[in-house]
């Protein structure tokens, strides 16, 4: 169990929206879709990445000073980051006054990450919760996953995974006895699946289907962008999906936030999608929509 | 709430509702009385020459202030002349950069008033009087008290003769029969034990200005009477709640608008819930009643605390805390009877059958109903090591380990530990040359011992100073321990150069300190472990020891109403955690200043768990503060009543919420290095808040504006 590593981006605790009780949601680095509004940009990498954030840069040059790897130009008209060159060291950002450098991610085994999370155990007992696995996308790690999932049983503790389910089947099945809630994304309809995330839907569907087909609990999670997928299409999709299943408890109305947007920029990317927060009459509406087109709950998330 | 209530509300939030003193000549030839009998005898002319003041709309009376001009109620200390000048050469003016003088607290017995009336109490005394034969002084002390009694029971007598002639001459059949009552009610009570819910709350309201402070536990002590009126029908739940309103308004407007202390709330503080004698959970439907009845009243004061145990339903906890969320007024806080009552009878060998019924006064101040809180010294406990780094670096600058290091501190702290109590005992000198026998009649103790309650009468005593800076000092131990010792990060003489300069030409040791310091509320094993060594050395100093008057030690972390914290802090130089000179200290049990890094759930667990000995079961608070997200959504709620559910049941003395602010979230946006620790909830996510946008950072400060 201990040599199993991957990048965690963050540990999250007291977590209240990732399943039932108080939880702890373990973040993987590193997904295989790049859905255009992804409002944690820095996880669709799998490696650690360095995110600074030009307003609160004073210029004071000791990033450029410590820095074994010449990453940093720092003069009076700016600070240049060579990003290609950064080895994650975590120099810069020990020796930044102004908190304008940060590494998200670090490698860490299962057992570190379990150490974490069993930290927080009685709070778990005393609420029902446990832990989450999230990313990123965890089935990208597979057997990271796996390992992480175990140990959680092994300690008795409540599990979840949140998951857009694009992983083969095979990344799926050897966690079905370990996961007592599926926590799955329904981004948007199949016709523009793939514009908007960069993977098709079939794939995602059918893991479902074995899914639900398993007896695997689950809640359905979605991303309500306005203008995006937030047509009469795909909430008809979402309720389809939701109608077909059997094991469906919830689905979870996810308005936009535009906190990807911030992220982007620190990590030198342009945002793929602009927008300000979904308005609550927006949600209002499509929670409405699907109220006419499934008998499942739906709720804002 | 009626209307009448609304009424009585409107006109206390709109101006002072006790009547003007009437100033009173007494004569001076009773100057050569012994002090008791002097006392007793003009406190009671001067209670005769008030007004008996009530308005259409009050069902219970008593309203009275004592102007000062002789020895009366012991909270305020009105009257009492050795501790005016007391308090005018040492209150708010910190001695050495160590100590300060504070006010104190004590309660009345009321529930003892209510049970056995004044005429139990005279009992008390005759049978007291057998004990001291010869002793004039304690015998003067005595009839000093039983004076006090005829003079009360006359006062109470005049209320119901005032009573008797306003309903002779009332039209209005209700408000006649209203006014009857009343004078019944005063021809009853205090003298007679009350026999009804109404005589009992008449009874509170009354005597409430003769020890202005907490009402103790009216929950317990008013239960039987509201259980036996409900039952046989002769009261109502409803009439129930509006006899309490009315006592609240009371308490409210004891606090004169118009002094410093006119908007805070810990004027007056008591407690619901709470294990009962036979180790059952004691919340009951008063209990309920008086949260209901306080939570429909827009008033400041009084405040409460429920007191939660392991037989407290979840049920009880949740509505608490909805009550809590909602009440714009912030009068509620919880603590825990566990630790407390672990720590009272292991740590200060209080008998269950004591530790059981003890109450909060105050800001968050253990006590007794009928005792005294003694100490109330705030002190810097930084100092012992800025004396340690600055007055023995020789030493500290030879040690090989932590161990050898902590060893110098412990001689440090237990040297400033000494010295505190030293300081103690004399203010408490001072304070006992006043002689009381109004509140002294309502101390337990005092008609025992025949002692004035300030000479050492009062037998339920607790003593406790405050600790600012206590997290100040534990961070520092850590990183003393982490930088120098364990990871060796710099020297000991690097460190201390850096602290001589104030950080100055240090500012990459500094970073590196602040950015990687193993910091107190983060449950790592580092920090947690200083925190209990710590805590460890103050149980081993306050073990056996006592003040003056042989009362245990405690300790405790709150400010009260002054800036104790900064005021130290002004005077105290830079400190290892990363602390600049004159920044100032921490007050508390946790972080403030966002070195908690690893979430609420680690930091509740690491202050849960700091004090191994049960020493800091004094004065000490926790201050959380919670996204207003988290309170808005009830599904979150839940989560968060669960989460201090476990805290409590993992040993956390007491917390107070808070829903941050907008004012706080414009403060942290403005200066971010400070409020790091503030998580938000943006969206069903939580971030921190100054790493946000700044246009998330808006929506956030739009949202907070607090809805209720």
């Amino acid at each position: 169990m201990n040599r199993e590593k991957a990048v965690v981006f963050d540990i999250e605790k007291f977590a209240v929206h990732d399943g039932p009780g108080i939880r702890t949601v373990v973040f993987l680095k590193g997904c295989p879709l790049h859905c255009i509004w992804c409002h944690n940009p820095e996880s669709q990498t799998f490696a650690p990445e360095l995110l600074f954030d030009s307003a609160k840069c004073t210029l004071c040059g000791r990033c450029a000073a410590v820095c074994p790897q010449k990453c940093h130009a720092v003069g009076a008209d700016g600070h240049e980051l060579l990003r290609d060159r950064c080895v994650h060291c975590g120099r810069c950002t020990e020796n930044c006054p102004a908190d304008a450098l940060k590494v998200a991610g670090r490698e860490m085994s299962v057992a570190e990450v379990m150490r974490e999370v069993l930290a927080d155990r009685v709070f778990y007992e005393n609420s029902g919760g446990g832990l989450t696995v999230s990313g990123g996308e965890p089935l990208s790690r597979p057997l990271f996953t796996r390992v992480l999932l175990e140990a959680a049983k092994r300690n008795r503790l409540d599990t979840a995974i949140e998951t857009c389910g694009f992983a083969p089947w095979s990344a799926i099945s050897p966690l079905l006895e370990l996961v007592d809630l599926w926590l799955w994304d329904v981004k948007a309809a199949p016709e523009h699946h793939k514009e908007l995330t960069g993977a098709e839907s079939a794939p995602i569907l059918e893991n479902l289907r074995k899914l639900d087909a398993a007896g695997a609990p689950t809640v359905l999670r979605c991303p309500l962008v306005p203008g995006v997928n937030d047509t009469a299409t795909d909430l008809a999709h979402i309720a389809a999906v939701a109608n077909s299943l059997k094991h469906v408890r919830r689905i979870d109305l996810e308005p936009y936030h535009p906190l990807g947007e911030g992220k982007c920029r620190k990590l030198g990317r342009e945002p793929g999608y602009r927008g300000d927060f979904a308005p609550p009459e927006t949600v209002d509406k499509a929670l409405a929509a699907l109220k006419k087109l499934t008998p499942v709950p739906a709720a804002k998330g | 709430m009626n209307e009448r209530i609304e009424r009585l509300v409107r006109t206390v939030r709109s101006g002072d509702i006790f009547p003007e003193c009437v100033k009173v000549e007494y004569d001076e030839f009773d100057r050569k009385l012994a002090d008791p009998l002097r006392i007793a005898k003009r406190l009671s002319e001067y209670m005769e020459k008030q007004p008996c003041h009530f308005t259409d709309d009050n069902e219970l009376v008593g309203l009275m202030r004592f102007d000062g001009s002789v020895e009366s109620a012991l909270f305020p200390r009105t009257g009492h002349s050795f501790f005016k000048e007391t308090k005018e050469k040492f209150y708010c003016k910190p001695q050495d950069n160590l100590c300060t003088f504070e006010w104190q607290h004590s309660n009345a017995d009321f529930g003892k008033i209510i049970r056995l009336g004044l005429e139990g109490f005279r009992n008390e005394i005759i049978e007291s009087r057998q004990k001291f034969p010869n002793d004039v002084p304690r015998l003067c002390f005595l009839a000093g008290l039983e004076a006090m009694i005829r003079g009360i029971v006359r006062r109470a007598q005049q209320y119901a003769l005032e009573c008797r002639k306003r309903a002779a001459s009332c039209a209005d059949h209700a408000r006649k029969a209203a006014l009857l009552r009343m004078a019944s009610n005063c021809t009853q009570v205090p003298e007679h034990p009350a026999r009804t819910f109404e005589e009992a709350v008449q009874c509170l309201y009354f005597c409430f200005t003769f020890q202005p402070d907490s009402i103790g536990r009216p929950d317990q002590y008013l239960y039987p009477l509201y259980r036996a009126g409900i039952a046989d029908g002769t009261l109502t739940r409803e009439h129930a709640k509006e006899l309490l309103q009315e006592l609240y308004v009371m308490i409210h407007g004891w606090t004169r608008p118009s002094s410093s202390n006119g908007d805070k709330g810990a004027e007056s503080h008591f407690v619901i819930g709470g294990y009962t004698i036979d180790h059952r959970c004691g919340w009951n439907e008063l209990s309920e009643l008086i949260l209901d009845s306080l939570m429909e009243t827009d008033l400041i004061r009084p405040q409460i605390s429920l007191r939660w145990n392991k037989l407290t339903p979840r049920s009880v906890l949740y509505k608490v805390m909805d009550c809590e969320r909602k009440d714009k007024n912030k009068r509620i806080a919880i603590v825990n009877d566990e630790p407390r009552i672990a720590s009272l009878m292991n740590f200060n060998h209080v008998p269950w059958e004591v530790a059981y019924d003890y109450i909060m006064v105050g800001c968050n101040e253990p006590a007794f109903q009928g005792g005294i809180s003694l100490g109330g010294n705030t002190v810097n406990i930084v100092r012992s090591l800025v004396n340690t780094l600055r007055d023995r670096r020789v030493e500290v600058l030879d040690c090989p380990d932590f161990e050898s290091f902590y060893a110098v501190y412990e001689q440090e702290l237990f040297r400033d530990l000494e010295t505190i109590l030293a300081y103690s005992n004399r203010f408490n000198m001072l304070r006992s040359r006043d002689c009381n026998v109004l509140t002294s009649l309502f101390m337990a103790g005092c008609i025992e011992r025949a002692a004035s309650v300030t000479h050492g009468g009062a037998a339920r005593a607790r003593w406790c100073a405050n600790f600012m800076g206590s997290t100040n000092l534990i961070d520092s131990l850590c990183v003393i321990r982490q930088f120098v010792y364990e990871e060796k990060r710099c020297t000991m003489a690097k460190l201390l150069a850096a602290l001589d300069a104030d950080w100055k030409g240090h500012e990459e040791l500094r970073n590196r300190i602040l950015h990687k310091g193993k910091f107190f509320g983060n449950n790592d094993p580092l920090s947690n472990d200083t925190a209990h060594r710590f805590y460890a050395s103050v149980g081993n100093f306050a073990a056996g020891r006592t003040d003056l008057f042989g009362h245990a030690l405690n300790f405790g972390n709150l400010t009260g109403y002054n800036p104790h914290f900064a005021w130290f802090g002004s005077q105290t130089p830079a400190t290892p955690d990363g602390r600049c000179a004159g920044a100032a200290l921490l007050f508390g049990s946790g972080q403030s200043d966002g070195k908690d890094r690893d979430g609420v759930t680690s930091h509740l667990l690491a202050v849960a768990h700091m004090d191994p000995t049960g020493v800091m079961c004094g004065n000490t608070i926790m201050n959380l503060s919670v996204d207003e997200a988290i309170v808005r959504d009830d599904g979150s709620f839940e989560k968060l009543v669960m989460l201090i559910e476990t805290y409590f049941k993992e040993g956390g003395l007491h917390v107070q919420l808070n829903h941050v602010s907008a004012e706080d979230l414009i403060a942290a946006k403005k200066d971010p290095d400070k409020y790091k620790s503030i998580r938000v909830r943006v969206s069903g996510f939580s971030a921190t808040f100054v790493d946000l946008t700044e246009s998330i950072q808006d929506n956030v400060i739009a949202r907070t504006v607090n809805p209720v």
